[in-house]
């Protein structure tokens, strides 16, 4: 109690000397001092801390701490544990049980600093909060009137993720108030498959115009019960969602009550197949278009398409029949021209197509993998074809070939606005442009237009003239964004763009750790870790992360460490120095005021919550609920009973075969690539049949995995101990280039070298390597031997989404 | 009585949070880990000369820490007596003050069980979470499987309700040091002393 009483001192005694020393004008408040704070636990205690990680599962984390120091991460301790009843624990991964050493790493960036050296040498200096907040409310003054809001851009950032009050959401309202910003639509993760599925179906049950939100997600896992086929394209939820209530442990359970047959179609052997025991069915990466076209053959030829149900529900069933059986270009799609594309047996895709003909509910889905790719829109429209044929995309059991989901949560109800709809209205989404376009936005952004590079006005006028950029950009905002220097496509260029300070004045990092990207910061700001904050969690379960819905509290273990502060009180800060800092706090309230209002909102939308306040929300820690199913598919069920009351937001309102969106873009295809209105395969740069093979034998592609969703763990000593980082890599490529398990090898594309342990397993096709994403570029002359995925990986846009084609890279792999 | 762990090799996907919570739980360093998860992987996949592949490849993890056998090969090895056998519960356990971190112990266990602690000189291991047992919980290790693939007990009970398999590939025979381990063995499961498959991660153990 004695600590209590001191803190509880010393705050209102800062509050005073805060007030006496601050700019008395009204536009200013006192920094936050909160009133009743939820403290940390004094001596021993136990307190509700979230795994932030951008894995989309927000798992609780039972916080141990001793006299101020984090002890131990413990699971829920539920009495039940039952899956059937949505009464079981939601149970950390190793990301989420590494938690104390994330807060108490080497790289914990303590204090504010300053840039002395060259922009990305790493040489800071320590400064004061006021110098800090001070030269970036300058920088962002003199970069609205030298060059307008655009000039300012704020990068996606996943690495606080799971948050209603953290450091994305301090940041979109500080900018969105200080004048705006150029903003981003879509994201790196899965951009190829939001355009290919919003091409066939559009927007499906999303806000109109809402391209920032919106998911094509389909049916649950739990759907799987009343399946009797899985048909599987590059969906790993084992390692890239096996935490907590996650869809991995779905899947499992699923399994275990119904264990219907899986084809799992992936150039690598991974551990969903592995634990699920299904049968691999080895392709090679970005071939997945060429293996559909062989099935859509074999279903239409052997009398297995429903042909009145293409008729009455789609668009340009027609023309897409004639390319397969070969009427438009003399060449029928049929299993034998495919087999020595794909890598898949002639007889092994017949069976495959004739088990989805047979099937009274077949489940086709697909990860990202299969769209992280040059040609990754065609995969992803590819996959969502296969149901569409046979006539089962709604119905028990079945789903439309995307992505799973399910109802929930949103992460959108929160500080900046109510609603997503508002968060649209805000000035920073007026001009948006693809999420991986930064660099040419810094390099050419005046040469950006929406017909070339999908710049997106909500002022339909600027649309209609196709007006460029006003503006390159000259700013950079990263909120726990890593997205600069480290999980963008070419990092080298990137490296390359901010070494030349002439084309960017500024580049403020607010962030918890001394990431790759927060090396090429002016002015670093040290954000509190996960621990030491307060916040609403919910789970994400639109976007196939289970079906157990669950919301939690969670307050500070640990007094926030060195001179660290909550994002909220950063943001705060610097708007005071703008003079807006009374309307950033809405007249006054404190961190802890903001939380609680979240919680009050939040609460309104979901009465099933136990509790009044925030505190006694805290107190029941996780409560959850069953998640209901995705509105989308109860779209497309209507949609189904009647396509006319029902249409679909496409312009033929059917579902587009032949889609016009796609027919639209046409005249965006730079040199190879190819934009085809149908879902066809082909081959782009540095894929497969790329003439370059010879220079670069190995495609390489990148995964999500165990160790770090993205690259927020790279820098945790026991995940990289027990999840090495490692290049797969077949036995026969090996014994090629003469190299063994366990050495060091350097992997080299056209951009950029890395140096990484070989794996030699079986696991993976030949002529392909591959390796997890999310390791922290780390320069030693030419080579990054922290082996970050992106320095092989080029920062050209696929040709639709302008997004990112991580997984589409030839390589040469040699020892080290 | 005499306490040990089942493993679930099925359903086991290598997550690692069982060796991630037993470093947290026993403040371990890198470079001890009381469980270790080995993959086991063999077979081929192959290109058949058209571009083609064929396959027949297979994996499994295996969860394994201490499984205080019946007959432990590190208390036999033990020159100070400091490594020993608990009568009450079966628990293989160390006595602190009498180790002299000579690591006969690690040499002698087949499964790698103990694991020196350089900085003090002194060996340790898997100890089943005695403080936790006391208190009425499981092992952090079980505790924390994400599959559920984990279980420990007094071993009558665990083998009634899972049999009494004990080995499967990689690890050593059972008859070497009849460990308290029960496995459920995988669709792929291999034999002990098969040379079938490799264990592919030897720097994550």
């Amino acid at each position: 109690m004695e600590r209590r009483t001191f803190l509880k001192f010393t705050a209102a005694a800062a509050a005073v000397a805060t007030v006496t020393g601050c700019d008395s004008s009204s536009a200013s408040d006192p920094l936050p001092t909160p009133s009743e704070p939820v403290l940390p636990p004094v001596g021993e205690g136990v307190t509700w801390g979230s795994c932030a990680t951008n894995c989309w599962q927000a798992c609780p984390l039972k916080v141990h701490s001793k006299d101020g120091v984090i002890t131990r991460i413990e699971t829920e301790g539920k009495a039940t544990d039952d899956w059937d009843s949505f009464e079981h624990e939601i149970r950390p991964c190793p990301r989420g049980r590494s938690m104390r050493q994330k807060v108490y790493n080497h790289d914990r960036l303590k204090y504010p600093m300053k840039r002395v050296g060259r922009r990305g040498s790493d040489e800071f200096v320590r400064i004061s909060w006021q110098e800090a907040v001070s030269s970036v409310a300058a920088a962002m003054q003199k970069t609205y009137a030298e060059y307008g809001k655009n000039a300012i851009f704020m990068p996606l950032g996943g690495g606080s993720h799971d948050l209603n009050t953290g450091v994305t959401q301090s940041s979109v309202r500080l900018l969105n108030m200080a004048g705006g910003c150029l903003f981003f639509h879509n994201d790196y993760s899965a951009s190829q498959y939001r355009e290919g599925s919003a091409g066939m179906y559009g927007y499906l049950a999303s806000n109109d115009g809402d391209t920032v939100g919106f998911w094509n997600t389909g049916s649950s896992l739990r759907s799987l019960e009343n399946s009797d086929l899985m048909v599987c394209f590059g969906y790993n939820p084992m390692e890239a969602r096996l935490g907590g209530a996650g869809s991995g442990y779905e899947y499992l359970n699923v399994k275990k009550k119904n264990n219907f047959k899986t084809y799992y179609i992936d150039p690598r052997f991974t551990d969903t197949a592995v634990t699920a025991t299904d049968e691999w069915v080895p392709i090679r990466p970005g071939t997945d278009a060429a293996l559909c076209e062989a099935l859509a053959h074999v279903l239409i030829a052997d009398g297995y398409a429903d042909i009145p149900f293409l008729e009455q529900y789609t668009f340009g069933y027609d023309k897409y029949q004639d390319y397969i059986l070969g009427v438009t270009d003399g060449i029928a799609k049929t299993p034998e021209r495919a087999e020595s594309i794909c890598g898949i047996p002639a007889e092994k895709i017949r069976e495959i197509a004739q088990a989805i003909g047979a099937a009274s509910a077949p489940f086709v889905t697909q990860g990202f993998g299969p769209q992280r790719q040059g040609n990754g829109e065609n995969n992803a429209r590819a996959v969502m074809m296969l149901p569409l044929l046979v006539g089962k995309i709604s119905g028990a059991g079945t789903n439309h070939g995307g992505t799973p989901g399910n109802d929930g949560l949103s992460h959108y109800a929160m500080m900046p606005a109510d609603s997503l709809k508002d968060l649209m209205n805000m000035k920073i989404m007026d001009v948006t442009i693809p999420a991986a376009s930064h660099l040419d936005a810094i390099e050419f952004g005046t040469e950006m237009k929406p017909s070339t590079h999908d710049v997106r006005y909500s002022d339909k006028s600027l649309m209609d003239a196709d007006t460029p950029l006003e503006t390159n950009v000259r700013f950079l905002w990263l909120a726990s964004s890593n997205m600069l220097a480290n999980q963008n496509g070419d990092i080298n260029r990137a490296d390359r763009l901010l070494n030349d300070e002439s084309l960017v004045d500024f580049v403020v990092v607010v962030e918890q750790h001394m990431t790759a990207s927060a090396k090429y910061a002016d002015i670093i700001l040290p954000e509190v870790s996960w621990l030491e904050m307060y916040d609403v969690i919910q789970s994400y379960n639109k976007m196939d992360c289970g079906s157990l819905m669950y919301a939690y509290g969670i307050t500070p273990a640990v007094d926030p460490m060195f001179e660290c502060k909550p994002a909220y009180d950063i943001c705060h800060m610097i708007a005071n120095e703008l003079g807006i800092g009374s309307k950033f706090t809405n007249g006054g309230m404190t961190y802890l005021d903001q939380v609680r209002k979240v919680f009050t909102e939040f609460k309104k939308s979901n009465p099933w919550i136990q509790g009044d306040t925030f505190e006694e929300f805290v107190s029941f820690g996780p409560q959850r609920q069953p998640a209901g199913e995705h509105p989308n598919v109860g779209k497309i069920r209507d949609f189904v009973a009647n396509p006319e009351q029902n249409p679909l937001g496409t312009p033929s309102g059917k579902v587009e075969i032949y889609s016009q969106y796609f027919e639209s873009k046409q005249s965006q295809a730079e040199g190879t690539d190819e934009i085809n209105p149908l879902p066809v395969y082909f081959a782009c740069d540095e894929s497969y049949e790329d003439a370059t093979a010879a220079e670069y034998p190995l495609q390489c592609i990148n995964y999500h995995g165990k160790h770090s969703a993205h690259s927020i763990h790279a820098s945790t000593p026991w995940l990289n101990e027990v999840l090495e980082h490692h290049l797969w890599l077949n036995p026969i490529d090996a014994g090629a280039a003469g190299l063994i398990n366990g050495q060091k090898v350097i992997v080299e594309s056209r951009r950029g070298k890395l140096e990484i342990t070989a794996r030699v397993t079986p696991r993976i096709v030949p002529g392909v390597v591959a390796m997890p994403q999310g390791q922290w570029r780390r320069m030693k002359g030419d080579i990054d031997v922290g082996g970050c995925a992106n320095t092989l990986t080029d920062s050209k846009p696929s040709p639709v989404a302008k997004s990112f084609r991580s997984n589409t890279n030839r390589v040469r792999v040699y020892s080290a | 009585m005499q306490l040990g762990f089942y493993v679930d090799t099925a359903i086991c996907s290598g997550c690692k949070a069982c060796m991630v919570s037993c470093k947290d739980k026993n403040d371990l360093n890198v470079g001890r880990n009381f469980r270790r998860v080995y993959e086991y992987a063999g077979g081929s996949c192959t290109d058949n000369g058209n571009g083609v592949f064929s396959q027949s490849v297979f994996a499994y993890y295996t969860s394994i820490s201490c499984n205080h056998c019946n007959t432990p090969a590190c208390t036999t090895a033990c020159p100070t007596g400091a490594m020993h056998k608990r009568a009450e519960d079966g628990l293989v356990m160390i006595h602190d003050d009498i180790c002299i971190g000579c690591s006969s112990c690690s040499q002698a266990c087949p499964y790698d069980a103990p694991q020196l602690d350089e900085a003090r000189g002194k060996m340790t291991k898997c100890d089943g979470c005695i403080d936790r047992l006391n208190a009425g919980k499981q092992p952090m290790c079980v505790d924390s499987c994400i599959h559920r693939a984990l279980d420990f007990g007094p071993i009558d009970e665990l083998r009634a309700k899972y049999g009494d398999t004990a080995e499967i590939a990689p690890l050593p025979s059972a008859s070497i040091t009849k460990p308290n381990l029960i496995l459920k063995v995988h669709p792929d499961g291999q034999p002990v002393g098969s040379g079938a498959g490799s264990v592919v991660n030897p720097n994550e153990v």
